[in-house]
C-alpha cells in the first residue's frame, strides 16, 4: 500500500534525483518498499551505482538485491543484454539458488521464447511445488501470450491453495473486469474487502463494478461502498464523490415512478456536490464550470 | 499504579525506528535526538519509580510508628500524598516520551491514507511499449 506521506517522500526523491541531488540508493530502496514500477529510472540510477565501484563495495550484501532489482528492470525496458549480464553476475555468486533461476525464466520470458520458459518454470516447480513467485509467473506468461481463460484458470487453482494472497484476488478482479465478466470480478472484490477493510481503494473498485452492473439493488450497494470509500479516505478521494452523484441520480431515475423515501440519498448528493465544488475551486478553478454544468444535468435528469 | 503505566508504555510504537529511507545525515540525526529524549525520559522515569518506593517505604515505617504508638489510622501522612502523586506525574511523563512519537490511528490520515496500490509486479507481463519503442539509453554494466 502506498500511503499519501510515502508518495510525497517518493516523488520528492525523484526528483532529486533526477536533478543530480544523489540519495539514489534510497530512492531505489524506496520503490523496492513500495512495489512502484518505475523501470526506467531503476535501470538508470540502479546502474549508475552498479558500475560505480566504490559505490558498490559500500553497500555490502545490499549488493545482490540491486542486481536483481535492475535486472527486472533491464528486462521490463528490453535491455536484454544488461538484463543477461545481471544475472550472469548472480549466478556466478549463486549457483545453487532458486531465484536466480526464476530470474534466468524470466529473461528467456522477455526474449519472448515462451517454451524455453515455460519449461524452466517446470523444472523449477518440480523442485519446489508450492514456490508462489514461480505460480504467478506463469500465470502472468499465460496473459502475455494472450491465453486469458489458461491465466484464469491457473490463478483459479493457485487461489484454492493459497486463499489469503490478495495480490493474486487482485489480478484475478482485474483479468474479470477486462474481460467485462462483472459478477466475478465483484466476487474477487468482496474477497478482498474480506481480507483488508480498510483499504478504500477496494471499495472503490468493488462499487465501480456494483454500478456498472446496474439494476436497483446493486446501485444502491454501490452508493454504500461509495460512501465507505468517502469514509475511509476523510472526502479527499474525488472518483468516490463523483460515484455518489452518479448513483444518486440513477437510483432516483430508477425510482421515479414510486416515489418514496430518499430524502437521505439526496442530501447525501448534494453534500458530495458541495465537496467537489470546493477541490475543483481549490485545485483546478479553470475546470469549475464543466463541474457545475456535469451536476446539474444529474440533477435535472433526476 | 506502576503496572497500568508500564501497560501504557508498551501500547506507545516507536515510529522513529520505523524511518527506513532517508539519507545517513538524518538517521544518525533522529538516532541523537531520540537518544537524548531517551537519556533524559528515562533518568526521570528512573526518579518517579525511586520516590514511588520511598511513598511505599514510608508508609511501611508510618504503620509501624502506629502500632507502636497504638494510635487509629485516620489516613496516610502528607509527605507520602505528595511523593505518591510526583511519582505518578514523573513516570507518567518517562512513560509518554521514552518511547517515542505518538503515530496516527485514523485512516483519513496523511500517513495512514492508500492513495494507490503497489504495481502487481508478481504478475508483471513484459509486452508494452518498450519491446518496439527501445529505450534511447546506451547502458551497459561494465565490469
Amino acid at each position: 500500500m502506498v500511503t499519501k506521506t510515502e508518495e510525497t517522500q517518493l516523488n520528492r526523491l525523484e526528483n532529486q534525483v533526477d536533478n543530480g541531488g544523489g540519495g539514489a540508493w534510497e530512492y531505489l530502496c524506496l520503490v523496492r518498499k513500495l512495489r512502484v514500477r518505475r523501470s526506467e529510472k531503476v535501470l538508470k540510477h540502479g546502474l549508475s551505482i552498479l558500475n560505480d565501484p566504490k559505490q558498490r563495495s559500500s553497500l555490502g550484501p545490499d549488493e545482490w538485491t540491486l542486481y536483481e532489482q535492475v535486472a527486472v528492470a533491464a528486462m521490463d525496458c528490453q535491455c536484454l543484454d544488461v538484463a543477461k549480464d545481471c544475472t550472469k553476475v548472480l549466478r556466478k555468486r549463486f549457483p545453487e539458488s532458486k531465484r536466480v533461476g526464476r530470474l534466468e525464466a524470466m529473461l528467456l520470458e522477455a526474449k519472448g521464447s515462451w517454451e524455453l520458459a515455460e519449461k524452466a518454470y517446470t523444472s523449477l516447480l518440480e523442485d519446489n511445488p508450492l514456490d508462489q513467485a514461480i505460480h504467478k509467473r506463469r500465470v502472468a506468461m499465460a496473459k502475455a501470450q494472450g491465453n486469458i481463460s489458461v491465466a484464469i484458470d491457473w490463478l483459479n487453482k493457485y487461489l484454492e491453495i493459497f486463499m489469503a494472497d490478495h495480490d493474486a484476488w487482485r489480478e484475478l478482479a482485474e483479468i474479470y473486469v477486462s474481460l467485462q465478466m462483472y459478477k466475478q470480478a465483484a466476487f474477487c472484490y468482496e474477497e478482498l474487502i474480506l481480507s483488508q477493510p480498510t483499504v478504500p481503494l477496494y471499495h472503490l473498485a468493488y462499487a465501480d463494478v456494483l454500478y456498472t452492473l446496474g439494476g436497483l439493488e446493486n446501485l444502491q450497494i454501490a452508493k454504500k461502498y461509495y460512501a465507505s470509500t468517502v469514509d475511509l479516505t476523510g472526502g479527499k478521494n474525488t472518483r468516490a464523490l463523483f460515484g455518489i452523484c452518479l448513483c444518486t441520480s440513477a437510483i432516483t431515475q430508477l425510482t421515479k415512478g414510486k416515489n418514496k423515501e430518499d430524502k437521505e440519498g439526496s442530501q447525501l448528493q448534494s453534500l458530495a456536490a458541495k465537496v467537489l465544488e470546493k477541490d475543483y475551486k481549490q485545485k483546478a478553478p479553470d475546470k469549475l464550470p464543466q463541474l457545475t454544468t456535469a451536476l446539474k444535468s444529474l440533477t435535472l435528469s433526476s | 499504579m506502576s503496572d497500568t503505566l508500564n501497560d501504557s508504555l508498551i501500547l506507545l510504537e516507536t515510529s522513529d525506528l520505523s524511518v527506513v529511507v532517508s539519507s545517513p545525515s538524518t538517521i544518525t540525526n533522529v538516532v541523537h535526538r531520540t537518544q537524548q529524549t531517551m537519556g533524559l525520559g528515562s533518568i526521570i522515569g528512573f526518579l518517579g519509580v525511586l520516590i514511588l518506593s520511598h511513598a511505599a517505604y514510608s508508609t511501611i515505617q508510618y504503620r509501624g510508628l502506629l502500632k507502636i504508638t497504638e494510635e487509629e489510622f485516620s489516613g496516610p501522612p502528607l509527605n507520602v500524598v505528595i511523593e505518591v502523586l510526583l511519582g505518578l506525574v514523573f513516570c507518567m511523563w518517562a512513560a509518554l516520551t521514552v518511547s517515542g512519537k505518538f503515530l496516527s490511528i485514523h485512516p483519513h490520515s496523511e500517513e495512514n491514507r492508500v492513495v494507490s496500490l503497489p504495481a502487481n509486479l508478481d504478475f508483471m507481463t513484459f509486452n508494452h511499449r518498450y519491446k518496439v519503442f527501445s529505450l534511447e539509453m546506451d547502458v551497459k554494466l561494465k565490469h
